[in-house]
């Protein structure tokens, strides 16, 4: 049984511990506002580009067949973007982008090779003996589009040169503070999504569809990158905050439990102490 | 006619227009309602929205313009 010194030490530890957490959880909160505030208002450029692409696309026009974005070809290596966060103590949410992304990879039967951005990815593709074109890590909770561009570039690179056929992304979409979705978007070849709009067709391009596309593809490629980062970082605060938030309650939970025991035992051994007390008194005067 | 000016920050302009003027890469280029679904870059200059008499210029340092049903998208 432990004393009520040790009790008491053990308390003084997990106060300390809860003092911690409360703070991470703090930061978290603070660095939340503005990594949700970027992710939200990025969502409308990367709409409105992928609406773009996606109209210009579903033309089928022969000329994009010479975009070297847009080009389809049999898949012998699979390219994946995975974008998780550099460090841990977010709750759930790493092992559930890793194990999304796993999951993908282990779905392809072709070789996967993967652009790191973020420690928790590249650390989870060496464990697995994965591929890693090229790796991004230590760019902070608000990465401006100048930091960002690299890590396309590395991967666009790649699809140009013919070393992968398809690229991926892997990230953890913001849905709100509490849920953070791990989803697998595909990026190029661009599919054409139907996005219920009315499509006219018959695009004017000025100059001309070629030179449009050759600025308009990469650009989007960049774009949507950017906004998956943006979107990853605000689902790496909320979780942390809601992770640390988690973890201080417990710790609060524990120095009272603990604090109920340490009484109960400094209680018992009052009472044996006043009994001995008694007893030798007695012993004494009879 | 909707204008919507884009950035990769936020949403700049959204809103009812009777042109727009905008800087394209082979030059000056006057949308007016209704034109045909068009895809272009923008070089950098001003983009002049007009709406009845208001008359709002903003700035832009390239990017891409697009036509389709009557909406004028610009991602800056």
């Amino acid at each position: 049984m432990a004393s009520v010194r040790q009790i008491a030490r053990r308390i003084r530890s997990v106060e300390n511990t809860a003092k911690i957490t409360k703070a991470m959880s703090m930061i978290a909160a603070s660095k939340l506002r503005r990594t949700q505030d970027s992710a939200t208002r990025g969502r409308a450029y990367a709409g409105s580009m992928a609406q773009m692409v996606s109209n210009v696309m579903s033309q089928g026009d022969d000329e994009n067949g010479s975009q070297p974005l847009a080009e389809e070809r049999e898949v012998k290596s699979v390219g994946l973007i995975l974008i998780t966060p550099d460090r841990g103590l977010t709750g759930g949410l790493n092992s559930n982008i890793l194990r999304a992304s796993g999951d993908f990879i282990g779905e392809q039967s072709v070789p996967v090779k993967v652009v790191a951005y973020g420690k928790k990815g590249r650390d989870y593709s060496r464990r697995n003996g994965i591929e890693i074109i090229n790796e991004f890590i230590g760019f902070g909770d608000r990465p401006s589009s100048a930091d960002t561009e690299p890590v396309s570039n590395a991967m666009m690179n790649c699809f140009e040169n013919g070393d992968v056929d398809s690229v991926f992304v892997s990230y953890a979409k913001f849905v709100n503070t509490t849920s953070q979705r791990p989803v697998v978007d595909q990026l190029v070849p661009v599919i054409p999504v139907d996005l219920g709009t009315s499509n006219t067709g018959g695009y004017i391009f000025e100059p001309d569809a070629n030179a449009v596309l050759s600025q308009l593809l990469p650009r989007y490629f960049q774009s949507i990158v950017h906004q998956a980062i943006l979107e990853a970082n605000a689902s790496e605060q909320s979780a942390r905050m809601v992770a640390m938030n988690q973890a201080t309650d417990n710790a609060n939970a524990m120095v009272d439990d603990l604090t109920l025991v340490m009484n109960k035992l400094r209680q018992e051994s009052i009472t044996k102490e006043l009994l001995d007390i008694v007893g030798g008194v007695s012993a004494v005067e009879s | 006619m909707i204008l919507e000016i884009v950035t990769t920050e936020e949403t700049v302009y959204s809103g009812e227009v009777d042109i727009v003027i905008a800087p394209g890469v082979e030059g000056q280029l006057g949308i007016l309602p209704r034109h045909a679904p068009l895809l272009t870059a923008v070089s950098s200059g001003e983009i002049i929205a007009r709406n009845g008499s208001s008359e709002e210029r903003i700035a832009v340092s390239g990017g891409f313009l697009e036509v389709s049903n009557d909406r004028v998208t610009i991602l800056a």
